[in-house]
Parts: structure tokens; sequence; C-alpha cells
């Protein structure tokens, strides 16, 4: 009986790590994925903004 | 000391299987599958994310930044393969492609019984329909999907998941799609076995046309037709089919010059169609001689109906709209899109549910068009026989002796006068009988107040003229072809007036119970227990009496047709009969007419409406309706007309909202037909046990059980005991009490951010008292303030009852500290310490509510402790750690550290549980190792840059972006400040979105109370607002809340139209003072920069060295806020209260009377006049100290930044009155 719960318990965290583990991958990308994005929006929002701020220095 | 004993939600890890339950393999096969989902679920959730991003989300996007993202796709796809293969997932792209699609829905079909022996064109309508009904039913339930996630959802899940909401709703729909797309389920075939009954009982016949489309065959059966008559059936059909897909608005004058016209034309190609149709049908009737009019006009009239009801239908959303606002399109395309493309068939598709549709709104017209036979009978008057020479002047031969002059005509006719001043003959158009009512028909909806009484007062007398003229038949119809068709027109046009005339009377007519049409209405279609604005829920109501006032017109001219016609030919009776007797034939002549047939479709929509069929029914017997004004006593309430003038008894007919099949019931309530028994009286543990789910409604499960009602979501017999009872019940896995509770028209569960007032649509005094009922049964008498969300409140017999469904249980003492412990915690998103709960006890063990709010404010103004779901234990991060170094180093050596110890494991066992370490194979595409540290933050990006998502591209150019603005912010200022900012960052992000989104809900959490300025010029306090408005394309938005203010307060914008939209502008905001329930509207016109402004409190926008200039709503908030800051002033909330020589004033108006000073130079003074809540004033005056901040880019500029109040003061002003 016991063997046999400690063997359940050994899998069970078995399970949990290997969740924990892919979750962690999947928030890795997630993560790469937004400081792309924010990365992304940075560029466009300066580009955006020095092409306004010439505009109006040329009127 | 009083113990926080709220119910914690789960955290998701733990809602899988508690570990400690797992015995066996089979439990632990469970659990690892669970985790494998949630993965799978969390990786699709990115994925679409990340494609959406590609797709649409991002603007110019480089060659390389494309290879960038598409490296995210791939390293997510291969974690998914990963996942799948472990889940032995086949590709449900390949079961959802639209050949397999349509191939098992013909399969659903043909395995139907009935369906075979439908013609080929009734299977496509058949087919048609069950796509319509597929996908609202996936609509629907992707909507209640997303609603109880967004209820098992913490606090900060909730503000995200608000943002997000437009997204997630289309990500559940993708997932409800791929789970219904099996068509396997047993709903599923009862559906399309009611669509084949339905089909097969009232099927109208159906044509296929030669590129597939559908052609309904409106004129019905004929029989020996020669080939000229079958032309005209035929043409009928297509032109008839042609007109009901016009829109019932082209008809109107809203309508653009273009669609006028093309309804116009349309219009008359009907009406000549009719007019042929009409006659041949006479001429075909199988009725005797003199009931062939008769016969002849009642088979328009019911055509007429349905299409004239389809029309107004057609302005509902169509099926090709909701298909473009599913954003994952990949799985509607192939199985849907095709379809529509290959026929455009959708309006003529939806003719069988509309049909349905059709049925329950005739059920609303049902008093209107009672009300309208009633005064048409009051005007009845018996008349003398007709003379030969007046009979021939109605049959088109003009007779012009002195003793006929008094005929009219129906149509136009030119008229010559005699000018005598100016010798001239005139010749002028004459509008006949028709033409008059038309236009002051149209004079009537253009009027306002007394003039409009006044036309109505006019159309009164003119219908009493009209109906005289044609009691003593003097009505010229014209000619032999046209003169039936002519009938038809007049007495449909009449039976439009009786009903105008009645439902004017009805919008401001009260039942007897002191409820008006409309707030029954409101009840009937459920608006109460929405969270939608006063105006919008006007707008249903408005839009269903003008269905019911269409149908109506439809009815009583279907009883006037019989009334006049009596089997003697029109208006050639000389005595009007027994009104009793005729009506009692109506009804004996028409049981089991063709509503009991139509009805027995199943449509979901319109099932729930029918339920208010009794209700109406039975408010009409209650009203002053059906006894008042002139009408004689007749047995009129015993006449139900149907909506295409059929009449029937309403007692005998209930329609079941689980098949929505009529059940017929004799006088004693007593089940007559035993046709539907079986779909309404399933036994339930039989089918249950045969592992299939039953269609029957939650109402009727519950029903069963406790012995009561089956239809008691329509049924305002809801006693305190019946809750009890329910509430007995409450919390089972079905969740269908829970469903009672929330869906019951009288009574309402209160929302999150709702009092009881709200939930009730009442204002309630806080202090009113309440009968509260615990969970266990208990019974308290408290006050309403013992209310929480999610808490059910009723109403009855001016008592009100709170049962706490939340599952908070109150005593009578602790109340107040629980409830403010209960609001703390939800903000906080976090339980409380034992120290903190400590103090809203208080050292006398009560605080008053001031006290505790104060209380509240001042714990959640503490930065907010952000609880991430789903974060790793410590030890496990730890452990993740070691692993992933592990792996690194060495991925050959895939060896756990502490070995699972797999081959001590029962093989058996092992083969099905053991979990490879394929999970890690995928971890070369992760590029660099992601530490603990970086866990945290990705974990966090979970929460945080979701914002970011949300924050669409386009800003207001020049105007910082939520980060940036964060950033600027951030600057030296103090931790209390950064949770306000949380919401300013999420309220810039909601008016991004409010500018970009197209449909579907923004969020905007205020952040602080709103103030306005009231007329006077004072800022006053409110307890109420509304914001209605539009964009510059016209899309609408609005949301409403009375008896309700406070910082937590989300305004959530209903954007109605689907057009895109850049800009806001004509937002009106109008707020409620508190104390009188005054209107205050903000006086300009603000567009989205001056919203933007005035929500985000604590944002400096004050006009630079503007001295004296007129204020905006920002300046009060800035004063408020500094106090707050500052804490010299006391601001609890929304109460700003003054030192006064050492005595606390609250102060309930603020003026701002003069500003000086800039923030160039340091400092600005300001001088209020303050008024406290007996109208004392006061004179305030402000300094606040100004600093300069670099800018929050790389230009130049700087911002200058304000650091409170540093001081005030504060004098009483005495005037004359000796105040």
């Amino acid at each position: 009986m016991n063997k046999n719960k400690r063997q359940i318990d050994q899998t069970l965290n078995k399970i949990d790590r290997e969740y924990n583990l892919t979750m962690a991958k999947l928030n890795k990308v997630h993560q790469d994925f937004f400081n792309f994005i924010k990365e992304h929006r940075e560029v466009k929002d300066k580009e955006r903004l020095n092409k306004l701020r010439k505009d109006i220095l040329n009127k | 000391m009083i113990k926080s004993n709220f119910s914690k939600e789960p955290n998701k890890i733990s809602r899988f299987i508690d570990k400690h339950e797992i015995e066996n393999i089979e439990d632990l096969n469970n659990y690892k599958k669970k985790k494998l989902e949630k993965i799978k679920e969390k990786a699709d959730d990115i994925l679409w994310e990340v494609e959406s991003y590609k797709e649409e989300g991002a603007e110019g996007l480089s060659d390389d930044e494309r290879g960038r993202i598409d490296q995210y796709i791939l390293q997510l796809k291969k974690i998914m393969e990963n996942i799948n293969s472990k889940l032995n997932i086949e590709d449900e792209e390949k079961d959802n492609s639209s050949e397999n699609f349509n191939e098992k829905l013909r399969e659903l079909g043909e395995n139907t019984d009935g369906f075979q022996e439908l013609s080929g064109g009734q299977q496509s309508l058949v087919l048609e329909n069950f796509k319509q009904l597929f996908l609202s039913n996936i609509k629907e339930g992707a909507q209640k999907n997303y609603k109880q996630e967004l209820g098992e959802s913490k606090f900060l899940g909730k503000i995200l998941k608000g943002i997000l909401k437009n997204y997630k709703i289309a990500d559940l729909e993708k997932k409800e799609a791929k789970e219904s797309f099996k068509l396997e389920s047993e709903t599923d075939k009862q559906i399309m076995e009611k669509l084949v009954q339905g089909m097969e009982a009232y099927g109208p016949e159906v044509k296929l046309g030669e590129n597939g489309e559908i052609e309904i065959q409106y004129a019905g059966e004929w029989k020996n037709l020669n080939e000229e008559e079958q032309k005209t059936v035929d043409n009928f059909n297509k032109v008839a089919t042609k007109y009901s897909h016009l829109s019932y608005e082209w008809s109107l004058d809203t309508s653009t010059k273009k669609q006028a016209k093309q309804f116009e034309a349309i219009k008359n190609e009907y009406e000549d169609a009719k007019g042929e149709i009409i006659n041949l049908k006479k001429e075909k009737s199988i009725k005797k001689l003199e009931e062939k009019e008769e016969d002849a006009l009642l088979y328009i009239n019911k055509i007429d109906g349905q299409i004239q009801m389809n029309q107004f239908l057609n302005n509902n959303p169509e099926v090709e709209k909701e298909l473009s606002n599913i954003k994952d399109q990949k799985i509607w395309k192939k199985a849907l899109t095709g379809v529509i493309r290959e026929r455009g068939i959708y309006t003529a598709a939806g003719f069988i549910t509309r049909s349905v549709t059709t049925a329950a709104i005739g059920a609303i017209a049902v008093p209107l068009a009672a009300a309208g036979i009633g005064g048409w009978r009051a005007n009845v008057r018996a008349r003398e026989g007709l003379k030969q020479n007046d009979i021939n002047a109605r049959h088109g031969q003009k007779d012009n002796s002195a003793q006929a002059k008094n005929v009219v005509d129906l149509g136009e006719r030119s008229v010559q006068y005699r000018d005598n001043k100016n010798d001239a003959d005139i010749v002028t158009v004459r509008k006949g009988l028709i033409g008059k009512i038309d236009k002051l028909i149209n004079d009537i909806e253009n009027a306002r107040g007394a003039k409009k009484k006044e036309l109505l007062d006019k159309l009164d007398i003119r219908l009493k003229y009209t109906q005289g003229k044609i009691d003593d038949g003097l009505v010229n119809f014209g000619k032999k072809e046209d003169k039936l068709n002519n009938q038809y027109l007049l007495i449909h046009k009449l039976s439009d007036v009786h009903i105008l005339l009645q439902t004017n009377n009805f919008t401001e007519r009260t039942f007897k119970n002191g409820k008006s049409i409309g707030s029954e209405l409101e009840k009937l279609l459920n608006l109460k227990t929405r969270n939608i604005s006063e105006e919008r829920k006007k707008h249903i109501i408005k839009k269903t009496l003008i269905g019911a006032g269409i149908s109506a017109g439809f009815a009583s001219a279907g009883y006037l047709i019989r009334h006049f016609m009596g089997g003697h030919g029109l208006f050639d009776k000389s005595e009007v009969k027994d009104e009793i007797s005729e009506v009692q034939k109506i009804v004996e002549e028409t049981k089991g007419s063709s509503i009991t047939e139509e009805a027995k479709i199943d449509s979901t929509e319109a099932i729930k409406k029918t339920g208010i069929f009794s209700t109406i029914k039975k408010n009409y017997e209650e009203s002053d309706l059906n006894n008042e004004g002139s009408a004689p006593e007749v047995s009129e309430e015993t006449v139900e007309v149907d909506a295409t003038g059929d009449s029937l008894k309403a007692e005998q007919l209930k329609i079941d909202p689980a098949t929505g099949a009529v059940l017929k019931y004799d006088a004693h309530g007593n089940l007559l037909s035993s046709s539907e028994i079986d779909s309404a009286g399933v036994d339930l543990e039989e089918f249950e046990a045969d592992g299939v789910t039953p269609i029957v409604t939650p109402e009727i499960t519950a029903a069963t059980e406790l012995g009561i009602s089956e239809n008691i979501s329509n049924n305002e017999e809801v006693t305190p005991d019946t809750m009890a009872k329910l509430l007995a019940l409450k919390g089972r896995s079905d969740g269908n009490v829970d469903d009672i509770l929330e869906n019951n028209d009288s009574c309402a569960v209160i929302e999150k951010g709702e009092g009881v007032s709200q939930a009730l649509g009442e204002f309630e005094d806080s202090n009113m008292q309440a009968t509260v009922i615990n969970p266990d049964g208990t019974r308290i008498e408290g006050d309403i303030n013992l209310a929480h969300t999610g808490d059910t409140v009723i109403q009855k017999d001016g008592e009100i009852y709170i049962f706490k469904t939340s599952g908070v249980e109150v005593s009578k003492d602790d109340s107040l500290a629980n409830a403010w412990i209960k609001v703390t915690e939800e903000k906080l998103g976090r339980e409380l310490t034992s120290e903190e709960i400590d103090q809203f006890d208080g050292e006398d063990g009560k605080l008053e509510w001031n006290e505790a709010k104060a209380l509240h404010d001042k714990l959640t103004s503490e930065k907010p402790e952000v609880v991430v779901e789903n974060t790793p234990s410590v030890e496990d991060q730890a452990a993740l750690e070691e692993k992933i170094q592990d792996l690194q180093t060495n991925q050959e050596e895939h060896v756990i550290p502490d070995k699972p110890s797999a081959e001590d494991l029962d093989t058996s066992m092992e083969a099905e549980v053991d979990t490879s370490d394929d999970l890690a194979d995928t971890e070369h595409v992760v590029p660099d190792k992601p530490s603990a540290e970086d866990l945290d933050t990705s974990m966090e990006a979970e929460v945080d840059t979701s914002d970011d998502l949300a924050d669409t591209e386009n800003m207001t150019a020049g105007k910082p972006d939520a980060e940036d603005l964060e950033e600027s912010m951030n600057a030296g200022v103090d931790q209390s400040k950064i949770y306000e900012q949380f919401f300013n960052n999420e309220n810039a992000s909601a008016m991004s979105k409010l500018n970009n989104e197209t449909s579907g809900d923004v969020i905007i959490r205020l952040g602080r109370p709103i103030e306005m300025k009231s007329s006077d010029g004072f800022f006053v306090k409110v307890d109420g607002f509304r914001f209605t408005g539009e964009d510059n394309t016209g899309r609408h938005f609005e949301y409403f809340k009375v008896g309700k203010n406070d910082p937590s307060e989300e305004v959530i914008f209903k954007l109605t139209e689907n057009d895109s939209g850049n800009g806001i502008n004509n937002i009106e905001i109008k707020g409620y003072d508190d104390i009188d329930n005054t209107e205050h509207v903000i006086p300009d016109k603000p567009d989205t920069e001056d919203l933007e402004a005035s929500m985000e409190a604590g944002v400096e926008n004050l006009n630079q060295g503007d001295t004296n200039s007129q204020l905006t709503n920002s300046d009060y908030s800035n004063v408020i806020l500094k106090a707050e800051v500052n804490n010299d002033l006391e601001a609890l909330g929304k109460e700003l209260k003054l030192d006064v020589d050492g005595a606390e004033v609250e102060i309930d108006h603020l003026r701002l009377v003069s500003k000086a000073g800039a923030k160039e130079n340091g400092e600005i003074t300001k001088h209020f006049i303050a008024r406290d809540i007996d109208g004392k004033e006061y004179s305030l005056t402000t300094k606040e100290h100004w600093r300069q901040e670099p800018a929050w880019d790389d230009s130049d500029k700087s911002s200058y930044v304000n650091d409170g109040v540093i001081k005030y003061d504060v004098k009483e002003i005495v005037n004359d009155k000796g105040n």
C-alpha cells in the first residue's frame, strides 16, 4: 500500500515537473513575443512622433 | 472578532484533481490529461495571439520581424505537437473541413424521420436553418462560458479578461465550435427533428432556383391551374420572396432616397402581383360563393403578415455579419462561409425560424390587437340597408346624382374645380381615403406633444368617418379587378389606425397594478437583470412594440375581415350580427389554427419570448384596457388573436419552453394533447442513466424536483419560500438552479459593482430594511447593505428579500465590516491578514460606514499585491531551474533529478502513465534559458503585458501611450499613486480601444468618483452617471449607472455598430445629483481627449498659466486627488471634508472662483467657494506647488508635476441671510 502510494507520488511529481517546465517554456515564448511587440511598437511610435514633429516644424 | 468567511475561489491548478485523492492509475491518468490539456489551452491562446498579431495587429512588419514571429509560431507549434501526441489528438482540422461538416449535416438530416419525404428545396431549407441555429447556439454557449470563466477569475484576472473580452469570446467560440462540429449531440438530433417536423407541418413549399437560390412558395399549393394562372402564381412567389427580403426600415422616413425608391419599386411590383393573386384565390376558392371573398382576403392577410414581419426582422443582425465577427475564421471559413458564397440565401433560410419569432411577436401583440378590435367595435353602428345606387357606386360606376355625392374614393382622384375669382378651371389631385389616413399617420410620426395629441384626435375622427362610410356602403373601391385588393388595403389601413391609436395610448397607459407596458416588456424581455443602459432598453422596447404593432395590425385586420365579410359579401349586410356569437364562432372555427403548427418549430430565442404569452394575457385581463372606453361589453377577453388574425383560446394553449411545442390544456389546467408530452415530460433519471444529455431546460429539471410549475422563469409566483427551496438546491453540478436564480424575471442577481438598487432597477435607500436569508436557511432582519455580489434579491409586496446566493453568510452585527472586508479583499485580490481584519472590527466592535470606507481606501491605496495565477511555488521554481540547467548541459541525458523510479511502477501503469521526456525535447528551440527571474517576469507578463496587447497601435498621435504615460508619472511619485496609475494605464488603453475597436465592450475603470459641474457653476457629487455618444461614423456606445459612484466602477462602453471608427465625438455625460437626483450635464461636449483627461485622475492637465479661465472637470479632480495624496484636505472617496476651525464640514458642492500663478512659476493659488450639505458656504484657498519634470520622450519639452496642495485656508462665508 505504502509502496504504491509512493509510486503514485513520484509519478505525480514527475507530471508536475513536466507541467511546470512546459509552462515555463510557454511563458518564455510568450515573454519573448511581448518583448518583441513592445520593441516593435516603441520603434513605430518614435518614428511616428519624429514624423509628426517634423511635420509641425515644417509648417 | 469577526472572521472572514468568504469562500475563496480555488486557484486553477488545484481545480484539476486534488492530489491527495489520487488513488489509482485512472486518477493519475486523468490528472496528467488535465495538466496536458491545460498546457494545450495555454499554448493555443499564445499561438492565437501571435498569429493574430502577425495577421492583423501589426503595421509595417519587416521581413526580419515576420521571421521572428514565425520563429515564435514554430516554437509554439513544436510544443503543441508534443502535447498533442501525448493526448493522442487527431487532427481536428480534418474533422472540421467544410465537406466534412456538410456531409455530417446531410447525414444527420437523412437519419431523421421525415426528412426524405421533403422536397429537395425543403430539405435545403431545413439544412440551412439548422446551420443558423447551430451558429447562434455556439455564440450563446461561448458567451456563457466566458461568463463562467470570468466568475472564476480573481480580481486582476477579471480586469484583464474584461479588456480582452472581445478576443476571449472569439476564442471560446472557436473552442465551442470544435466540440460542436461533430454534430453528434442529442441536442443536434432534436433540433433537426424539430426542423423536419416543422417543415412537414408548416412547410412552405420551397423551390430551388437555377443558382441554388431558395424561393419560398408563399402562394402555397394550387390545383388545376392553366398556364396563365400558373404564371400568376409563379410571379407572385418570385416577387413576394424579393419583397420579403427588403428591410422594414427602408419603408420609413429614415431611409435614404435610394432605399426608399428601391423599396417603392419592389413594393409596387408586389402590390400588382398581390392584386392578381387575390382575385385568382377568390376564383379558385373552394368555399361557398358568399365566402370566397372572405377566404381570399384572409389568405392574403396571412401571407402579407408573414412577409412584413420578415421585413421587420431583416433588421436583426444577419448571419453573415455574425460570422465576420468571429476572429478565428479558419474553421468558419471552411465550413460555412463557403456555403454562403455558394448560395446567397440567408434571409430566405431564416424563414422558418422566423415564423416562430413572428408567432412570439404576435403574442406580444395580443393586447394591442384586442384593444384595436375593442376600439373598432366601439365605433360600429348598426346601419340601414343600402340603396341600389350606393351599391352601384361602390362597383365603379360613379353616380353623379346629388343623392350619391357622399360616395368617397379609396384611391387618388383628379378633381376639377371652378375658380370663379380667376375665371379658370383648376385640376387638382384629391387624396382618397387611404391617402388621407396615410398623411395623418405620417404627420403623427413627426409630431410631438400637444400637436401630436391633436393629430391623434384628428385621426380618430377620420377613422370614425371612414368606418361610417364603409358601413354605409359609400366607398368607391374602383374597378372589379381592383376591388378585392382595394378592400383589403382599406381594411388593413383601418386596422393599422386602430393599432396606432391604441399603441399611442399604450405607451402612456399603465396597467391596474401600476406598471406600464414598457416596464412589463422590460421584464418579459429579461432586460432588468442585464447590464444595459436605459437608452438601450428603451430602444429594445420601442422596437418590440413596433413589431408587435405590425403584428397586431394583421391580427386585427384578420378579425375585421371576418367581421365584415361574415359570409355575406363585403358590406352588403344590412345589420351587424350579434357580436358575441360572432366572436365565439371565429374561435370555434379556428381551433388548432396555424399558429400551433408554426410554433412547433424549435427556436431557442423565440421560445423564450413566447413564454410571455400568458403573462401579457394575464396583465391584459387585469388591466383596464379590456373594459375601458366606449367598447361594448363583449366577451373579448376570451378571444386571443394570433399573428395572422386567427383566434385561439390562450388559456388552453401553452408553449413549452423546452421544445417550443404547443401544449393544450383544458380550463382546469389538465394537459390535453399528448403528441408533444414526451419531450416535455421527460423522465430525467432514465435519460441520465443512458448517459444521454436530455434537452431539457433548467427550469424543468429543477421544477421536477421542486414540484413547481415548469415555466417558473416566466412566473411571477416566485415566493420567498420557493426561493428558499431553490437555494437548498443551489450549487448542484448541473447549475440549473443557479440558472433559475439568475434568469428569473421576478428576482435579480447582484452583479459586480451593483447594489440592491441597481439590481432591482429602483432607487432604494441604503438603510432600507431587508430580510436576509443565509445559505443555511437562517433569516435575519437587516438592511440592504448586507447584499454582496452574487446575491439574489427579490422585492415582494414592497419588502426586500436578500438570498445569500453569493455564499457569504452574514449576521446582523458583523454585516458592515464583513461587507467592507469582502470589497477590500476583492479589490486587493488577496485575503486580508488577521491584523487587517481586526482593524475592520473597530475598537468597540463596530465601525461606522465612513470609518470602514476610510479603512478600505487606506488599504487599497497601498500597492496592490499582484497575484499571479499558476505561479509555481519557490520550490518548484528552484527545481525547474535545476532541471533546465541540467537539460542544457546534457541534452542527451533525459534523467530527471529525483528519479521517478518508473521501474518500480507496475508495468501496465507504466504503459499508460509514463510520460516520456518528450516535453523536454523542444528545449533547443528556446533561445536562452529561462532563469527563475525570467520566469517571474514571464509570469508577470501574463498579467501586465496583456495591457499592451489591448493597447492598439493607433493612439492619438503625439499623445503618450499608456506605457509612456506610466513612465512619466512614475518619476518621483510615491507608491500610493501606482495603483491609481494602473487604472489610468488601463484607461488609456481602453480609450484607444474605444477609438479603434469595432464592436463589443470597452471597459474603462474610473479610478475615482466622477464629479460634475452643475448649472450654477458648482461642482457637485453625483450619485449616478450616464455616458452616451457616438463616434464620427455613427457607432453608438453608452453606459449608465445609478446610485453608485465609486472608484472601482467600470464603465463599459457597449459598441453597437460594426463600422470601424476613428475618434469619438458627441459624448454626453450626465450625472445625477445624489441629493435630489437633479441631472447635470458636463457643459461642453468633450472629445476623446477630454474624456480621457477627465478620467485620468492624477494626470496633469491644467492649462499652463491660465488664470481665471473656464475650468474643466479635471481641475476639480486635481484638487480632490491632491487632497487625498497629501492628506491636507480630508477626502474620503467622493466626500470632501474640510477642517473649519477644528470642526469637520462635509462639502457637497465646490466652485472654483479664481486661479492665479502658473506652473512655470512653481505655484498656483486657487480660490474656491465650497458649499456644505446644509447650504452654508465657505471660502477655500489652496496653494499648489509645481515642479518641472524631464520630457517623457527624447524631445526637449518638459512637463510639470503637481506636488499637491501644500496649504489650504478655509473660512465660512457669512452672508446677509445670516448663514
